[in-house]
């Protein structure tokens, strides 16, 4: 045994080992049986850290330098104790641990020196462990590569170039003896000897000829049954190994089972299946476009509506299959896209695969992609042009329901009042000739009041007469009895009858022009359809000018013309002129049925002719017939 | 007797005329005018007791008459009552927030006419 205090006796072997002290990768501390530190090399300085050089800890007390080097373990307190007492014991300590506040692990060695039997001195060697893989021999590497590659939960093979099996991991082959077996023979051959499908070997080994052949690897899926029926997915992998110089040395051919992902993709395709089957059924379109506002998706709801293809609109923009111009409504899109708004409903107008056009309610929310993380625009789209036009057609019925509501009240009013008057001149006629009798007295001509009772009983069965017509007219049972008149003398004889005065003393201004031609008529039809107009010209021009005939003969018809300068006829109610009831709303001072220009129409247009009316608020009215001279 | 004198405005020259005869028969004294215009005219010069004015009448109705009447301090105290087919109770209404006196609706009675007449006229002592 070395005994350093024996250096001034030899000092080159000292300095030599010395040399090789501070050489080796070991912290040494050689003390002398006092505890004195003989030697201590810089290593052991560095693995403590120490602020001191060895120089400075050379002829220190080791008990006074342990209890300052304990600090620096977990175990200070230990560590202290063992350095007092593994001296006094004088024996062997190998490999004990000693783990540093640091993080470190040392591993320490403690031997006694010995000169003879007498002890000399105490060496104290600390070492660095190191987790390092370069401290297992190839050995252990060969055997932990092999188990690691038999635990592996997928098929390994290697392969030399002669197809002959060189390994076969467990998943491979699970047998130990059907692997010893395997090895170096070929695939073929260890599949019959295992009585397994040869089909299946001989894919594999053509895979393996492959990438032989071409030095590439190959990936295919393999699909068998397993003992238990179930079926098996596995994804092969064939690929060439080469040695230093670029060699091709050997094939490994791996697997994974891929059953588990198989099975769900499975799934996931059957209710994405599913998913797009359900949309593709519904009567809504809907529409799913990228963040860049393309499309991409559009169900069939949308073909079956527009005749249009889905796919031709794929990647285009969602503007171009709604064919919307609208910028108000771009600026909802982008705003729901940005997350300012949650929602957007409108309504939209598409023509359909028919021509027709389609009214689509639309809503548009934020929709969020799988595939990129990004937002995009979900749009559903909801046909209610049969919605509108049940709409419509309610509200019009409604309206029209109003309406006749409307002039079932106008019609009792005007019924009312048109018979209060000739009322009230009978009855007070009645009650003059009573008082008359009463008193044995005339106060007057008693023909004055019994002509006025006999008129106004005229005028209401007139007005009788006249509402009956309507009603005739309104059932269509009037039919046109015809006959060749001279025009001018019909007008002339209507003239003299009813207007020749009017009641307020005017006359008629006849004017005829051209050449007279008789025509094919029904006089009573014609007499009341002119009569009519001619009254309104009279009543609606109460102080004013007299009204105007005009009697025109065309080559192939005839024109009566009625000129007043009346009221007028407001012009947004010249559309209800011919409205059975319908009075303007500037005629609330002046008596009238609502009546007579519906009669005139009629009995115009059933001799082929037609009623055209002008008319200035305030200036007058022009009301022309037109008719054939053969109805 | 008393000789109250009644103007009566009414288009209708019929019924003008039945009025005034009844209203004679009755003692009292009667002016006729067939247009409302035509009653402005006349209660320029003259001042009745009472008026009877139809509604419905061209270029100016009764309604508007009242109206006129009413915005001039000579007619405003004027006696006036309505005489019309229009026998809806609106027009009723409005007849007499306009300031009639009385509303009289057509077809009448000549005894509902005069006793009307005789309410609305003070006693003549």
């Amino acid at each position: 045994m070395f005994n350093p205090t024996q250096k001034k006796s030899n000092l080159l072997i000292t300095e030599s080992l010395d040399f090789i002290f501070e050489s080796v990768e070991l912290g040494i501390l050689i003390e002398d049986t006092n505890r004195r530190i003989e030697f201590v090399n810089p290593l052991f300085c560095n693995l403590f850290q120490l602020k001191y050089s060895p120089h400075q800890l050379i002829n220190t007390n080791v008990l006074d330098s342990a209890s300052a080097f304990s600090l620096k373990f977990e175990k200070a307190a230990q560590f202290e104790k063992r350095i007092i007492e593994y001296p006094e014991k004088a024996e062997l300590v190998k490999s004990e641990v000693w783990k540093l506040r640091n993080g470190k692990t040392l591993i320490r060695d403690y031997l006694p020196i010995y000169n003879g039997n007498v002890l000399n001195g105490h060496i104290w060697i600390y070492k660095e462990q190191k987790l390092s893989t370069s401290s297992f021999s190839e050995q252990n590497n060969s055997v932990l590569l092999e188990n690691a590659l038999h635990n592996i939960p997928g098929e390994i093979a290697l392969f030399n170039l002669e197809h002959h099996i060189v390994f076969a991991n467990k998943a491979y082959i699970n047998s130990h003896e059907k692997r010893q077996w395997a090895v170096g023979k070929t695939l073929t051959q260890y599949f019959s000897y295992a009585n397994l499908s040869l089909d299946t070997a001989k894919n594999r080994v053509d895979n393996i000829t492959k990438v032989i052949e071409s030095q590439k690897a190959i990936i295919w899926e393999e699909v068998s049954i397993t003992p238990g029926k179930k079926t098996q997915y596995l994804l092969r992998t064939c690929y060439p190994v080469f040695n230093q110089d670029g060699k091709l040395e050997n094939v490994i051919e791996q697997s994974i089972d891929i059953s588990e992902q198989k099975n769900l993709e499975s799934k996931l395709k059957k209710s994405t299946d599913q998913f797009f089957n359900t949309l593709n059924s519904i009567n809504d379109i809907v529409i799913h476009t990228d963040d860049e506002l393309k499309l991409k998706f559009v169900n069939k709801a949308w073909q079956e509506l527009s005749g249009q293809l889905a796919e031709q609109y794929q990647s285009k923009p969602i503007f171009d299959l709604l064919s919307i111009k609208r910028y108000d409504l771009y600026a909802k899109v982008f705003s729901i896209l940005s997350g300012k708004q949650s929602d957007h409903t409108g309504e939209v107008n598409i023509l359909s695969k028919d021509g027709k056009e389609k009214i689509l309610k639309y809503n548009l929310q934020r929709s969020f992609n799988v595939d990129d993380d990004k937002h995009g625009i979900l749009a559903t789209l909801t046909d209610i042009t049969n919605n509108k036009l049940q709409e419509s057609q309610l509200l019009e019925l409604v309206k029209k329901e109003k309406e006749l509501n409307e002039l079932k009240t106008a019609f009792v009013n005007m019924v009312s009042h048109e018979l209060r008057t000739p009322l009230t001149v009978i009855s007070s006629s009645a009650e003059i000739l009573e008082l008359m009798i009463q008193n044995g007295k005339s106060y007057d001509d008693v023909s004055i009041y019994t002509k006025q009772i006999i008129d106004e009983v005229e005028k209401m069965t007139s007005f009788m007469q006249d509402l009956l017509m309507v009603s005739k007219i309104e059932a269509g049972k009037i039919v046109v009895n015809a006959s060749s008149v001279d025009i001018v003398e019909f007008v002339k004889k209507v003239i003299a009858n009813s207007f020749n005065p009017w009641k307020d003393g005017r006359k008629v201004d006849l004017e005829i022009k051209r050449t007279p031609v008789n025509a094919s008529i029904d006089q009573k039809m014609l007499e009341h359809a002119l009569q009519n107009i001619m009254q309104n010209a009279f009543k609606y021009s109460s102080g004013k000018a007299n009204p105007k005939l005009r009697i025109g003969f065309s080559n192939t018809y005839f024109t009566i013309s009625v000129f007043d300068n009346g009221i007028g006829i407001p012009k947004n109610e010249m559309e209800n002129l011919f409205t059975s009831f319908f009075r303007a709303t500037n005629t609330s001072n002046i008596s009238g049925t609502g009546i007579g220009l519906i009669v005139t129409k009629y009995f115009t247009e059933q001799h082929k002719g037609y009623v055209a009316v002008k008319s200035v608020m305030n200036k007058g009215s022009i009301f022309t017939l037109k008719l054939p001279y053969q109805s | 007797m008393n000789k109250n004198t009644i103007l009566i405005i009414e288009d209708e020259l019929a019924i003008l005329n039945n009025i005034c005869t009844i209203l004679e028969i009755s003692g009292y004294t009667c002016l006729k005018a067939n247009s409302g215009l035509q009653a402005l005219q006349i209660l320029e010069t003259t001042t009745p007791d009472l008026i009877l004015c139809d509604v419905m009448m061209p270029e100016m109705n009764g309604f508007e008459v009242l109206q006129k009447l009413r915005e001039n301090a000579k007619t405003k105290t004027l006696l006036f009552c309505f005489l019309s087919a229009r026998a809806d109770i609106l027009d009723i209404d409005y007849g007499l927030s306009l300031g009639a006196n009385g509303y009289i609706t057509k077809p009448f009675s000549a005894k509902d006419l005069v006793q009307t007449v005789q309410k609305l006229l003070p006693k003549n002592e």
